[in-house]
């Protein structure tokens, strides 16, 4: 007997491979030929035994499963075969020394995984250079024994380095460092600084001298919990920043459950991190500026973050034209907020209805960091989105009725990178074509996901996506602008595996193009500066406000150069905990003249500056227009870059 | 003297004879409860179909076959713990028989413990590295423990074997779709179609990966082909429904949502589905009921799923 089953099971492969049906190998194989009805039915059963598996799996895979030129000319249809615009990453040689620490390797606690990584430009000492603040974590062990390490802050010497100004800055609350946002909340003039942490957020008051000052206990603006993405914003129109904090779960930190010790503590059968479902959420906040150097806290008078959403990043526009700033606040693992502004102080949720809460089948999803832009160049703005792994980021495309459409994968920008887990996110248009690009930055939360082979990986590659136009795409896409993602063409920069979390965006060294700064878990900071890049024409609009608030924050700016016609706002915070540049950047491709600049305030003013010069910063003040407008710089040597030969300009 | 002399080779050659008859009726007799095993299983009668089996072993407690009866009498009944006790009483009584492991990783696979399942798979297909089948399982086994890359060397390998495998290409689609080669799995779901055309998930995996990817001609047609295999199947109508929800025929994705939600009414997906095609049509109050239901179920959710992506743990 045994003799021949062995025979039945090895020696004849075509039966054992069971061509006819599924399963034919099955536990009755072993049945001798005369009981060929038994077999039959027992093969049968086995098929439906391995159908209904095969559905299970199925099924229960689903919740994951949802279920990629140049245009030098920017023109419609005209697409060349340059070379594309190349990055590297100049962070050390430029003088960048920081390491971000958040704590251990393992990732035991969900502040380890997402917490730190806010990375803020701001030109601290008014000197036209973007100045670089980078914030700084903790781990477990320092933050009991209070001696978190310091964020820092970086002067731009205005030769591509930097100089390490924090011991004689007044930056210098210790503790788990989140994120940041820059804005002037007394309109003196000089930029401030708005950190967020774990345990109480620090207002820094730009003495004007190169210091900062602690203020936020006297500006009543701490806040509570755990402290995520920040930015200001004037909701009222009164003249005066107020800020937005998103705010992510109420916890304490020291009493977190243990890994893999519940239900929340895995993914994919791994046991990770606890969160954040399962933990109760922060409830964000909204300070209202009492103008004399406080805030008030107006959260519940204006209707915010009822429900304690698992706030991440946070944004400000006018989404709907209705001359007011709306937020949208991306949400971890509950349905992100859209806040329309209702004019009297108070706003209203329509994330759902918007189409901007949920994904395209209305799950709920892991925002991460957001960003609006007017991506198509329609004049309406439209939000970007990062997610988890295994799910589509989100492309809203605005439908100028209050709604969005998410046209992120017939777009380009949700297949490439699936596995991903995107947290910086931010529209930039790096090669100056008119066009609006996308940048993500990547990295899981979960290092223990390397130790299997699913595909995914702890760390990840940034995404550049670059945006091909109106004839990218298909006429069913808005306009048909599609986007293709370039990194792996874009230079060593955008080749790089890290764990990354913030990123912005600024033009540092005044050349009419955008630089991006990375932040990684556990390590150093990447910088990423063109080494090559097309021969497009640009300009930079800095906005002064007078009976608007001092930056100008919500003004919308219209750039009109031939057929092209750009939009956008002036914004502080986005991305992932992060906040760019405040001028704006506009390409122009390979057009040298601009017909007009238009610039509708938040006070509801209108300015307009006809035919100014392109590949100018064009400093625009309030009811004065434009009042300077400077070259921009088409460098040529930097010190520090060229030491390291990596000129190429 | 000769009949003397010739006693010992009679009396050798009779008791030969004898144990010879012993033995016929001894492997006719095993045949026989394994026959009637057999019949009571293909019956459905798979408590008396042990118990016959038990019976055989009592008489004959080597009978690897019975065993291996015994066995899927009992994994048919849901007695999984017994099953596998008595399949690995097979194995113990012939190691060298891939069959029995099979066996074993059938249960294991059914109770979804999925490294033992590995485990016997590999011992099977390292005695029998033909067994496409088992190749196939195996990938099954692998990719439910995260194990995708080497899933879908073995899923390539039961494909080679047995190139018209059934299920074969589904799950290589299935596991190319988890790594995010939608175009791969998309191209796998067609072979499982051409080959399966009866198979329904594949139609609507397949028309759900053409609906994102923006080719709702593709994606209408295969969640049309999905409703004529299964009527009732929510999938596609839900995958229909989005369909004409994205060309913005509100009027017609309506009666699709409307019976995906009929069908599994505590979706979400299916909620924020008809939400939208209201919302489309300007039934405003319509589309806010529903979407407030999706915000409930999505709560509900919320205290049920695990990760930090709310993804529920396989």
């Amino acid at each position: 007997m045994p003799m021949l089953r062995h025979s039945r099971a090895g020696g004849n492969p075509a039966r054992a491979c069971g061509e006819n049906h599924a399963l034919q190998n099955t536990i009755l194989r072993i049945l001798p030929d005369k009981f060929a009805g038994i077999l039959k039915s027992t093969i049968a059963v086995a098929a439906v035994c391995a159908l209904c598996l095969a559905l299970l799996e199925t099924r229960s895979n689903r919740a994951m499963s949802p279920n990629p030129q140049r245009d030098g000319s920017s023109r419609p249809g005209q697409k060349s075969a340059k070379a594309p615009d190349q990055f590297v990453d100049v962070a050390k040689e430029a003088g960048i020394h920081f390491r971000l620490t958040s704590g251990g390797a393992e990732k035991r606690y969900i502040i380890e995984a997402k917490g730190g990584g806010g990375v803020a430009w701001i030109d601290y000492n008014n000197d036209g250079y973007q100045d670089l603040f980078l914030v700084n974590g903790c781990t477990m062990e320092l933050w009991k024994q209070k001696e978190c390490p310091p964020s820092r802050l970086y002067r731009n010497n205005g030769d591509g380095t930097f100089t390490d100004v924090t011991a004689r800055s007044g930056l210098d609350h210790r503790g788990w460092g989140m994120g940041a946002c820059v804005g002037d909340y007394d309109n003196d003039g000089f930029d401030d600084l708005y950190v967020t942490y774990y345990g109480g957020n620090v207002l820094y008051h730009n003495n004007g001298n190169g210091t900062f000052t602690d203020v936020t206990d006297k500006a009543g603006i701490r806040g509570h919990g755990w402290g995520m993405g920040c930015a200001f914003g004037d909701y009222d129109s009164d003249g005066y920043l107020d800020l937005y904090v998103a705010d992510y779960v109420d916890v304490d930190i020291l009493h977190l459950p243990q890994p893999g010790s519940a239900l929340n503590c895995t993914y994919r059968s791994i046991a990770t991190f606890c969160g954040p479902r399962g933990l109760p959420g922060g409830r964000d906040i909204l300070f209202h500026n009492n103008r004399n150097g406080t805030f008030t806290d107006v959260t519940e008078k204006a209707g915010i973050d009822k429900n304690g959403y698992y706030g991440l990043g946070v944004v400000w526009g006018d989404y709907n034209h209705d001359g007011r700033p709306d937020i949208y606040v991306a949400d971890d693992s509950t349905p992100s907020s859209l806040y329309r502004n209702n004019g009297d102080g108070t706003f209203t949720d329509v994330g759902v209805e918007a189409g901007v809460a949920y994904g395209s089948e209305g799950q709920e999803q892991a925002g991460m960091g957001t960003d609006f832009g007017d991506y198509d160049n329609d004049g309406w703005l439209d939000i970007i989105k990062g997610n988890f792994s295994d799910d589509s980021r989100n492309l809203y495309h605005n439908n100028h009725n209050g709604t969005f459409t998410d046209i992120g994968f017939p777009a380009g920008i949700g297949g490439v990178g699936w596995l991903y887990t995107t947290f910086g996110a931010k529209f930039l248009d790096y090669d100056n074509d008119g066009w609006k690009d996308i940048v993500l930055a990547n990295g899981q939360v979960f290092p223990q996901i390397d130790r299997y082979k699913t595909g995914i990986t702890y760390a990840e590659r940034p995404l550049l996506f670059h945006n091909e136009g109106p004839a990218g795409g298909s006429s069913a896409l808005p306009n048909g602008v599609k986007f293709k993602e370039v990194g792996l063409e874009s230079g060593p920069g955008f080749q790089a595996r890290k764990v990354s979390r913030g990123l912005a965006t600024a033009d540092y060294d005044n050349d009419g193009d955008l630089e991006i700064a990375i932040t990684n878990m556990n390590d150093s900071p990447e910088l990423l500066r063109h080494t090559s890049k097309s021969p497009n024409h640009s300009i930079l609009v800095k906005t002064i406000g007078t009976r608007s608030n001092r930056d100008g924050m919500g003004a919308v700016i219209k750039v009109v150069s031939g057929d092209l016609t750009q939009y956008d706002e002036v914004r502080s915070g986005g991305s992932y905990l992060s906040s760019s540049d405040l001028r704006l950047h506009f390409g122009l491709g390979s057009r040298t003249s601009i017909d007009r600049i238009e610039v509708l305030w938040p006070s509801g003013r209108r300015d307009a500056i006809l035919h100014p010069p392109s590949d100018h910063l064009l400093v625009v003040k309030e009811g004065l227009g434009l009042i300077e407008a400077k070259p921009l710089r088409k460098p040529a040597t930097y010190r520090g870059i060229q030491a390291a030969g990596l000129e190429g300009n | 003297m000769i009949s003397r002399k010739l006693s010992p080779i009679v009396w050798a050659l009779c008791f030969a004879a004898v144990l010879a008859a012993g033995r016929t009726f001894g492997q006719d007799a095993e045949a026989g409860f394994e026959a009637r095993v057999g019949q009571l299983i293909s019956a459905g009668q798979l408590e008396e179909a042990a118990d016959q089996a038990r019976a055989g072993l009592r008489q004959f407690p080597r009978s690897v076959d019975l065993e291996q009866l015994l066995g899927a009498a009992l994994f048919k009944a849901g007695h999984n713990l017994e099953a596998r006790r008595a399949f690995e009483r097979a194995v113990e009584l012939d190691p060298k028989a891939p069959q029995g492991y099979f066996d074993l990783s059938l249960v294991a696979l059914a109770e979804k413990q999925y490294a033992e399942a590995a485990k016997e798979l590999e011992r099977t297909v390292s005695l029998n590295h033909r067994n496409a089948q088992a190749h196939l399982l195996l990938g099954r086994a692998l990719h439910n423990l995260n194990q995708t890359g080497p899933a879908i060397r073995q899923f390539q390998e039961a494909l080679t074997i047995a190139p018209r495998l059934p299920l074969a290409h589904y799950h290589l689609g299935f596991a190319y779709q988890s790594q995010g080669k939608l175009t791969a799995a998309l191209d796998e779901y067609q072979k499982e179609i051409a080959l399966n055309p009866g198979f329904y998930p594949a139609y609507w995996l397949a028309g759900n990966i053409d609906l994102k990817q923006g080719d709702l001609k593709a994606a209408g047609s295969l969640f049309e082909q999905g409703e004529r295999i299964q009527p009732d199947g929510y999938e596609a109508h839900y995958g229909l429904g989005r369909v004409f929800l994205e060309q913005k025929q509100y009027s017609q994705a309506l009666p699709e949502i409307q019976r995906a939600v009929d069908l599994k009414p505590g979706t979400v997906e299916a909620h924020y589905a008809l939400a939208r095609a209201y919302q489309g049509m300007g039934r405003q109050h319509d589309a806010a009921r529903e979407f407030t239901i999706c915000s409930k179920l999505n709560a509900q959710k919320q205290k049920m799923a695990s990760g930090i992506a709310g993804n529920v743990a396989q």
